[in-house]
């Protein structure tokens, strides 16, 4: 009722929908072109949801993908580098494997490498050569169990440096390089391998089954090379 | 009322798009998009290839290093001794006069072509050159003695074409016949004193390869160290200064490729009678052939699990003509669309005393 009065004592101006285009300058009797009611903008909005909707999975699935390559493939650099390091400086290099909480789910999430600078000190006079590393943005983890017997056998300790520490309970697995190029693995060469997964797999697939995307990293215990193998 | 006055009331049907509109248009979208497909395949294409073959060569860089390294601190500890009648150094009795002061050495240094060298191989799986000698290397199966780094132990590098399969970890489904580098790395204990027979103390070295008897307390000598390396080719020569009035070949010393130091070679000027008899050849020209990880995948789904025919026979057989077999197999590597590269370096082995002795 009011709106009707309203409409009916108001002059005919345009409703705000609808936008002037003509120009006043020419002359011209004015055009009015009619917008978007807002059916049309609700379908528009409803189609580009259905298609974020649809093509959302996909992204996540390629992002994720993305961060495993780069994580596994650094990770292969750093000890590929830790093991030449050995090599060229005539000291062992230790690279530790951080276990840590993070969102609620306990994972393998980074590592750092250290040089054993003093055999006969305590602690092997552990120096870190640099800072701690993680893999992907907490995406990206360390899969257990038949996926990754490196982390099984290297041994396991409560970290000392409160710095590396991501929380109470950090605990990492450790391999050494050794100036000779091996390693401290007592692993046969086709157990001694770590696999990087997405986290969501930690949980999706069974205790040993590869995920449909993984990045496994082997060590040659004696040798101290790494190999990659994806699917 | 006040709309049917309006000017727009005409227009309330709008204008609907013709079908030649809609052709065009649709025609535009599809170049549009068949040309953005195009370039966003040959850029995935070309970034795929890129990173592989960075990764790849840097694989083969480090391998190159690792050969590179070791070979320069080959030894043969020669000493010199008494020779006798029985010809060797050990009289047969008190009576046995000494006939000669040689020079002699327990250990080895040899190259030669695998097929040979490495006793019922195959040219085609273990193609070109491999190398043997001893250094101060450190390899020990005891625990405890791995900070030893001079430990004196065998070692030697040869190429090989073969499955993953004995040390690919069980979850990966994918096997991979490739080309590698191989690493024969006896351990220290296996160097035990006038244990290297000459030409023998590496005939293990092809069935000493990784397999399931792999263990942590049983460690298989020869090793993988390199993927889709195609070719290995080692060439003993001496330096310049070391040749009679400067001039000469400076690959006399093995101009077939062939090196042995227990083998009496004379030449060069040269006036020792023991020739080049336990001694290091000064420098050693390492040449490797690496290939790209998509390259080596392409040759696998040609030829499976049979040794690829890439490269030709009878190359690398006479040092006189390297460039020419040089430029044969990379023409065959091209003719193959195998992206390759070739690592070369001369390297001066350290203890080589050529000229004092």
């Amino acid at each position: 009722m009011t709106s009707n009065t309203i409409q009916v004592a108001m002059p005919p101006v345009p409703r705000a929908q609808e936008v002037f285009v003509g120009s006043a300058a020419s002359g011209r009797r004015r055009a009015w072109r009619q917008g978007f009611t807002l059916v049309e903008m609700l379908v528009v909005v409803a189609i580009i949801g259905m298609l974020l909707f649809i093509a959302t999975p996909s992204i996540l699935g390629t992002m994720e993908a993305s961060q495993l390559t780069n994580s596994g493939t650094s990770l292969s650099f750093k000890l590929s580098l830790a093991q030449q390091m050995a090599v060229s400086r005539k000291k062992p290099v230790e690279v530790r494997f951080y276990t840590y909480t993070y969102n609620g789910v306990s994972a393998v999430r980074g590592y750092q490498l250290f040089l054993q600078s003093d055999p006969n000190a305590a602690n092997f006079g552990l120096k870190a050569i640099e800072g701690p590393e993680y893999f992907g943005d907490g995406s990206v983890v360390g899969l257990t169990g038949t996926l990754s017997p490196l982390l099984q056998g290297a041994g396991t300790n409560a970290t000392e440096e409160p710095w590396a520490s991501k929380g109470a309970g950090t605990t990492y697995h450790r391999v050494v390089f050794y100036p000779d190029g091996s390693t401290n693995l007592n692993l046969s060469l086709a157990q001694a391998f770590l696999t990087l997964g997405g986290e969501r797999t930690l949980t999706e697939a069974g205790a040993g089954v590869a995920p449909p995307n993984y990045f496994t990293i082997q060590i040659d215990p004696v040798t101290g090379r790494t190999r990659t193998y994806r699917p | 009322m006040l709309r049917s006055s309006s000017p727009l009331h005409f227009r309330r049907q709008p204008r609907a798009f013709t079908l030649v509109e809609l052709l065009v248009s649709m025609t535009v979208l599809a170049m549009i998009m068949v040309v953005s497909a195009q370039v966003i395949t040959e850029t995935q294409r070309t970034w795929t290839q890129g990173s592989a073959r960075a990764e790849q060569f840097r694989e083969a860089r480090v391998a190159f290093e690792a050969i590179t390294q070791n070979l320069r601190q080959a030894t043969l500890n020669p000493y010199t001794t008494y020779l006798y009648s029985n010809g060797t150094t050990v009289p047969s009795d008190k009576t046995d006069a000494p006939q000669s002061y040689v020079r002699k050495s327990e250990l080895q240094f040899i190259t030669g072509r695998s097929a040979t060298l490495l006793g019922g191989g195959d040219a085609s799986t273990t193609p070109l050159h491999s190398v043997f000698f001893q250094a101060a290397l450190g390899v020990s199966n005891r625990t405890g003695y791995d900070g030893m780094t001079n430990l004196l132990c065998g070692r030697g590098y040869f190429v090989s074409y073969g499955s993953d399969l004995g040390w690919r970890p069980p979850h990966v489904t994918i096997n991979r016949n490739r080309y590698r580098l191989m690493e024969y790395r006896p351990a220290s204990e296996k160097n035990s004193v006038y244990s290297v027979d000459s030409g023998l103390w590496f005939a293990d070295a092809l069935s000493q390869g990784v397999t399931a008897a792999d263990s942590g307390t049983y460690r298989a000598a020869t090793r993988p160290v390199a993927e889709n390396i195609m070719a290995l080719i080692i060439s003993p020569r001496v330096a310049k200064e070391n040749l009679a009035g400067g001039g000469g070949d400076p690959t006399w010393i093995a101009p077939n490729y062939e090196y042995d130091s227990t083998k009496v070679v004379v030449g060069g000027g040269n006036t020792d009678p023991q020739g080049t008899q336990h001694m290091l050849p000064p420098i050693v020209t390492v040449t490797l052939v690496a290939i790209d990880e998509a390259s080596a995948r392409k040759l696998e789904e040609t030829v499976g699990a049979n040794a690829p025919s890439v490269i030709p026979s009878n190359l690398f057989t006479n040092v006189a003509n390297f460039e020419n077999d040089l430029n044969s197999l990379e023409a065959s590597l091209v003719a193959n669309k195998l992206t390759y590269r070739v690592f070369s370096s001369a390297v001066a082995l350290r203890n080589a005393k050529w000229k004092n002795l």
